[in-house]
C-alpha cells in the first residue's frame, strides 16, 4: 500500500509541472466514475474539451456516475456546480439513462435535442468498448456541429451593431490609437476584441506606422454589403483617408498614400489585405502570401483574433524592416534596387528555374540601402533563403560579399569554381556594369550548379550488379558439364495419333456476384518544383486600381 | 547343373568370332570370314547335331567350390579355349576371357525367364565411342584443362544392358475445379461475377516401349539419359549378336521396374490432360485416376558402350548409346576456372553497367536512370 502511494506521488510530481504550466485555471469537463479512465486519458479529454471551449466558446461537459438516481434533477445540480460558460452542453449518464442539457442561447440554437439525440449520440454509440474513444467521438462531433453552426450563422447574430455608413469612423472609441494622420488604426465593427485588446493592438499598429512611415490598419466588419473583400478594403482605405503622408481631398479621400490594411468580414469569413503607395513595394505578392498570411491566418481560423492581429502587426513590422534594410520579402533571387520589375523578371525566372532543378538558390542582391554587405548577407540567408544549398552575392555601396551555404552547394562551388565565378562577375560589378555582372553571375552560377557529383552509390550498385550478372553465363557453362538426368516424362514414347480426348465437359457449380462502389481514379496533379518556395511567384507586387482611382496591391481570401 | 556356355567359332579357321557393329555381321578377326547371325545359328545347330556325343559344355561353373560362399555372388568359369578361370557375378551373361580374349557366352543366362525378347544390335564400335568421348569433352569451358591431356580411358566395354520395355494403353480421367470471372461497371458500381465449374477431362493414349533399365549395376539416371533408342531396328534375340560384347541379365524384376515407367506416363498424361483446361481464370486439380490396359512388357538387350576414365585418382563413368552415339556422363568442374570466368564476365558486365551509369550522369540524368 505504501509503495502504491509512493508511485502515485512520483507520478503526481512528474505531471505537476505540466499541469501548472498550462492548466492553472482550466476547468474540468469530463467526470467519470473512478477507474473508468486513466489520469492521462482524462487529461487528454479535458484538453480537447478546453480547445472546443476556446474555439467555439461553448463548454462541452460529460459525466458518467453510475449511482446517480434522478438523472434530470442531478444534471441541473451538476450544471450549477461545474459549468462556468455562458453556453454549454452537458451529457450525463447513470447506469441506465442518458440526459442532454443545453445551456445558453448558442448551445440551445446550435445543439437542439434532435441533433443531440441524433448525430451526437450516434457518433458516441458507434465507438464500442473504448471509453476514451467514445468520449472523443462525443467531443469531436459536438465540435463539428458548433463549427458548422458558427460558419453558417456567425457570432454576429448575437451582437449586431452595423454602422450605417462604413466610412464614418466617428463611432470608433476614444481608447483606440490614431495614425500620424489622425485616423484610428483599428476599426473593430465585428466586435472581435475586448476593449483592452483593442487598445493595446491599436497602439502597436500606430507605433509601427510611425516608425516605418506606413499606416498599418486593421478593420473588422460584420458584412461586406455586396462588395468584394478586395474592393471593400481598397475603398475603406481610400475613402477613410488612410495612407501615411497622403493629404485627403475635400471629401476626406486619399490616393496612393503609404499603408497596409487588413480587413476581416465575419459574414462569410472573408479577409483582404490592401496595400498602397510604397507599401506595395514592401509587401510583394510573395511576401503577403508566403510570409504575412501564414503568420496570422492560423490564429484567425481558430478565432484567436487578438493573437492573429498582433501576429499581423509584428509580421508587417518585419517586412517593413526588410524593405528598409534593402530588399523586401520576395521570392526573388535577383534584386537590383535600380531596376524595374520587368527588368528583374527574366533573371529571376532563370534563377527560380535553377533552384527548382538543382535545389540551389543563386542570389544576387544589390541595394544602396545595404550598409554592411557581410552582416546583411548573414541575416538574409538566415531569414529568407529557403533552398538547402545557396550562393549569395550581396553588394552595397560599401562593398560586396560572396558566400556559399549548404553542403550541396559547397560540393559544387569549390574554391576553384568560386574563383571562376568571381572573375566573371566582380570586375563588372566594380566598374558599375551591373547588367553584365548579373548576366555572367547567373550563367556561370547555373553552369556550376548544374554540375552533379557522380552518384557513387548507384555506381557501386551497378558494379556489384554487373559482377553478379557474370554468374549467369557461367551457370550455363556449369550446366554443360552435367549430362546425366533422370527422365520423368514419357512424351517421346506416346504414339502421336493415339492421344484421344474422351471427355471434356464443364459443369457449372455456381455463381456469385460481388458489388463494390466504382471508384473513379483521378490523376494526382504532378508535384511542382522541389525548391517549392517560389512556385507561382515571379517577384514584385501585382496591383489593381480602386474605385477612387488609387493603385493598390494585396491579396484576399477566406479564413 | 552344367552351364550352357556358347562360344562361336569360325567355321573356316576355328578362331573366336565377333559381332561387327559396322556390317551387322559376325566376323572372324583372323581369316576375315563373315557370316550373318542367322547363318551362324544354322551352322551352330548343324554342329550340335554333328557332335552329339561330344561334351559340349566347354565352360562349367565350379559349383562345388563356390556354392558355400555365395554371399559374394561370384561364379567361376573355366575358359574352354585356354583353361583360364573367369570370374563372373550372377548376372554376367557374356564376357571375354581375360587370358585369351575369347568371347564366352553363358547360355544359362538366356534361357527360360531370362530369354530376351529383343536385342538392339550395336551399330557403333569402340573407335566411335572413343571419338564420342573426345567430342564430349570438346567445348566444355569449365572442364579442367588437364582432363583433356591427363585423363586416361581405363576401359571401354561394349555391354548389352538388360532393359524392360513397357507398352500400355493409358486412360487418364481427371477432375479440376475452375473459376471464370467477368467484371463490368454499371450504375456507379463495379460488379465481379465469379462462376465455379467442375471440369471433367479424360483421355486415352498409347505408350510404346518405355525403356527401364533392369540392371542394378547400371545407374538409372545415366541409362535414362541415353534415350532415345530406335526400337524399329530391334531384332529377335540371337546369342550371335553378343559375340565380342559383354552382357548382363536383368536383376531388377519387371514388377519393380514398371513403377518407373508408370511414373513417366502418369506425368505425361497429367500434363497433357491439364493442358485441356484453357479458358479459365484459375484451375486446380481435384482428383486424378490413371489406369493402364493392354499392358505388354518385353525384355530387351540394348547396346551401351561404357567408358571408365581415370583422372586425378578418381574414376569417371561415361556411357554411349551404342545405336545413336549419344554419349553422357558428368564431367568434373574446375572451380578455379569457374571463378575466373565469373570474374571475367562479371567484370565485363560491371564495366558496361558502370559505364552506362557514368554516361547517364554526364548526359544529365545523374545516374538516376539506372
Amino acid at each position: 500500500m505504501k509503495r502504491v502511494f509512493s508511485i502515485l506521488l512520483v507520478a503526481l510530481l512528474l505531471i505537476l509541472p505540466v499541469l501548472s504550466a498550462q492548466a492553472d485555471d482550466r476547468p474540468t469537463y469530463v467526470f467519470v466514475d473512478d477507474g473508468l479512465l486513466t489520469v492521462d486519458e482524462l487529461g487528454d479529454l479535458n484538453t480537447r474539451a478546453f480547445m472546443i471551449r476556446l474555439d467555439r466558446g461553448v463548454g462541452v461537459y460529460y459525466f458518467y456516475y453510475s449511482d446517480v438516481q434522478d438523472l434530470p434533477s442531478y444534471i441541473e445540480q451538476f450544471a450549477a456546480e461545474h459549468v462556468a460558460e455562458e453556453n454549454a452542453l452537458v451529457l450525463g449518464f447513470n447506469a441506465d439513462y442518458y440526459y442532454f442539457l443545453q445551456i445558453g442561447p448558442v448551445a440551445k440554437a446550435a445543439l437542439p435535442d434532435s441533433v443531440c439525440e441524433g448525430t451526437i449520440l450516434e457518433a458516441y454509440r458507434a465507438v464500442k468498448g473504448d471509453p476514451k474513444g467514445k468520449l472523443l467521438a462525443y467531443l469531436n462531433t459536438t465540435d463539428e456541429i458548433l463549427k458548422e453552426y458558427r460558419n453558417t450563422y456567425g457570432y454576429a447574430s448575437e451582437t449586431q451593431s452595423v454602422s450605417s455608413d462604413p466610412y464614418d469612423l466617428s463611432d470608433v472609441p476614444e481608447g483606440i490609437a490614431r495614425t500620424d494622420g489622425g485616423k484610428p488604426t483599428l476599426v473593430d465593427r465585428a466586435h472581435l476584441l475586448t476593449d483592452s485588446e483593442a487598445a493595446s493592438l491599436s497602439k502597436l499598429l500606430k507605433e509601427i506606422g510611425s516608425e516605418y512611415r506606413c499606416d498599418v490598419i486593421v478593420a473588422t466588419v460584420p458584412g461586406l454589403g455586396g462588395k468584394t473583400a478586395e474592393a471593400y478594403a481598397d475603398d475603406f482605405f481610400d475613402y477613410n483617408g488612410y495612407g501615411y503622408g497622403a493629404v485627403p481631398d475635400a471629401n476626406g479621400t486619399t490616393i496612393n498614400g503609404d499603408g497596409i490594411l487588413l480587413l476581416l468580414s465575419m459574414e462569410a469569413r472573408d479577409f483582404a489585405i490592401s496595400t498602397s503607395g510604397s507599401a506595395i513595394k514592401a509587401f510583394t505578392d510573395y511576401g503577403i502570401q508566403c510570409c504575412l498570411e501564414p503568420a496570422f491566418l492560423p490564429y484567425l481560423r481558430n478565432n484567436a483574433y487578438g493573437e492573429g492581429f498582433n501576429a499581423f502587426a509584428y509580421e508587417c513590422e518585419n517586412m517593413l524592416q526588410a524593405a528598409r534594410d534593402g530588399i523586401p520579402y520576395d521570392s526573388r533571387h535577383i534584386y537590383v534596387d535600380t531596376w524595374t520589375d520587368a527588368q528583374l523578371l527574366e533573371y529571376n525566372d532563370r534563377a527560380a528555374a535553377v533552384a527548382r532543378e538543382h535545389n540551389i538558390g543563386i542570389y544576387f542582391l544589390k541595394s544602396d540601402a545595404i550598409d554592411n554587405a557581410e552582416t546583411y548577407l548573414e541575416s538574409f540567408r538566415y531569414d529568407r533563403v529557403s533552398e538547402p544549398g545557396s550562393i549569395l552575392l550581396v553588394s552595397g555601396p560599401n562593398g560586396y560579399s560572396l558566400r556559399v551555404f549548404g553542403n550541396s552547394a559547397k560540393t559544387k562551388f569549390s574554391e576553384k569554381k568560386l574563383a571562376e565565378l568571381q572573375n566573371a562577375v566582380i570586375p563588372y560589378l566594380e566598374s558599375g556594369d551591373i547588367d553584365t555582372a548579373v548576366r555572367n553571375y547567373l550563367s556561370v552560377g547555373e553552369k556550376i550548379a548544374s554540375w552533379r557529383p557522380v552518384n557513387w552509390f548507384t555506381f557501386f550498385i551497378a558494379i556489384v550488379a554487373g559482377l553478379l550478372f557474370g554468374f549467369i553465363p557461367v551457370s550455363g557453362m556449369k550446366r554443360q558439364l552435367i549430362s546425366v538426368n533422370k527422365k520423368t516424362s514419357a512424351e517421346t514414347y506416346m504414339e502421336p495419333s493415339s492421344f484421344t480426348v474422351t471427355q471434356n465437359s464443364d459443369v457449372l457449380l455456381g455463381k456469385n456476384i460481388s458489388r463494390s462502389v466504382h471508384v473513379v481514379r483521378t490523376e494526382s496533379s504532378g508535384g511542382g518544383g522541389r525548391g517549392g518556395s517560389s512556385g507561382g511567384f515571379h517577384g514584385g507586387s501585382s496591383t489593381h486600381s480602386s474605385s477612387s482611382g488609387g493603385t493598390h496591391g494585396g491579396h484576399s481570401g477566406k479564413f | 547343373m552344367p552351364q550352357q556356355l556358347l562360344e562361336y567359332r569360325c567355321p573356316a579357321c576355328g578362331a573366336s568370332l565377333q559381332f561387327d557393329s559396322g556390317s551387322q555381321q559376325v566376323v572372324c578377326p583372323y581369316c576375315d570370314s563373315s557370316f550373318s547371325p542367322q547363318e551362324l545359328i544354322d551352322y551352330d545347330s548343324f554342329l550340335k547335331e554333328d557332335a552329339k556325343n561330344e561334351t559340349s559344355d566347354s565352360w562349367s561353373k565350379d559349383a562345388d567350390r563356390w556354392d558355400k560362399d555365395e554371399a559374394t555372388g561370384l561364379n567361376v568359369y573355366t575358359c574352354a579355349a585356354c583353361g583360364g578361370e573367369v570370374l563372373g557375378d550372377d548376372t554376367l551373361a557374356s564376357a571375354r576371357c581375360p587370358f585369351c580374349d575369347n568371347t564366352v557366352i553363358m547360355k544359362r543366362q538366356f534361357t527360360g525367364e531370362w530369354k530376351p525378347d529383343l536385342v538392339l544390335p550395336f551399330k557403333l564400335d569402340r573407335a566411335a565411342a572413343q571419338n564420342a568421348f573426345r567430342k564430349h569433352l570438346h567445348g566444355k569451358k569449365l572442364l579442367p584443362k588437364a582432363f583433356h591431356s591427363e585423363s586416361c580411358i581405363e576401359e571401354i566395354k561394349g555391354i548389352y544392358v538388360p532393359f524392360w520395355l513397357f507398352s500400355s494403353d493409358v486412360s487418364a480421367s481427371m477432375r479440376f475445379s475452375g473459376t471464370k470471372s467477368r467484371a463490368w461497371t454499371d450504375g456507379g458500381f463495379d460488379y465481379v461475377e465469379t462462376s465455379r465449374y467442375a471440369l471433367l477431362r479424360a483421355a486415352n493414349a498409347r505408350f510404346n516401349r518405355i525403356p527401364v533399365d533392369g540392371s542394378l549395376k547400371m545407374d538409372d539416371a545415366m541409362m535414362d539419359s541415353l534415350e532415345p533408342f530406335d526400337f524399329r531396328e530391334a531384332v529377335d534375340f540371337q546369342t550371335a549378336y553378343l559375340s565380342g560384347f559383354f552382357s548382363d541379365r536383368y536383376d531388377v524384376d519387371a514388377d519393380v521396374s514398371v513403377d518407373r515407367a508408370k511414373t513417366r506416363f502418369n506425368q505425361t498424361m497429367t500434363s497433357r490432360v491439364s493442358a485441356l483446361t484453357g479458358g479459365f481464370s484459375s484451375v486446380a486439380l481435384e482428383s486424378s485416376t490413371i489406369s493402364e490396359h493392354n499392358n505388354e512388357r518385353e525384355y530387351a538387350l540394348l547396346p551401351v558402350w561404357l567408358l571408365h576414365v581415370r583422372w586425378n585418382g578418381k574414376l569417371y563413368t561415361f556411357a554411349m548409346n551404342g545405336q545413336t552415339g549419344k554419349l553422357v556422363g558428368d564431367l568434373p568442374l574446375d572451380k578455379g576456372r569457374m571463378w575466373k570466368y565469373r570474374l571475367l564476365y562479371g567484370g565485363i558486365f560491371a564495366a558496361i553497367l558502370g559505364g552506362l551509369c557514368l554516361l547517364g550522369h554526364f548526359l544529365g540524368c545523374g545516374g538516376g536512370c539506372l
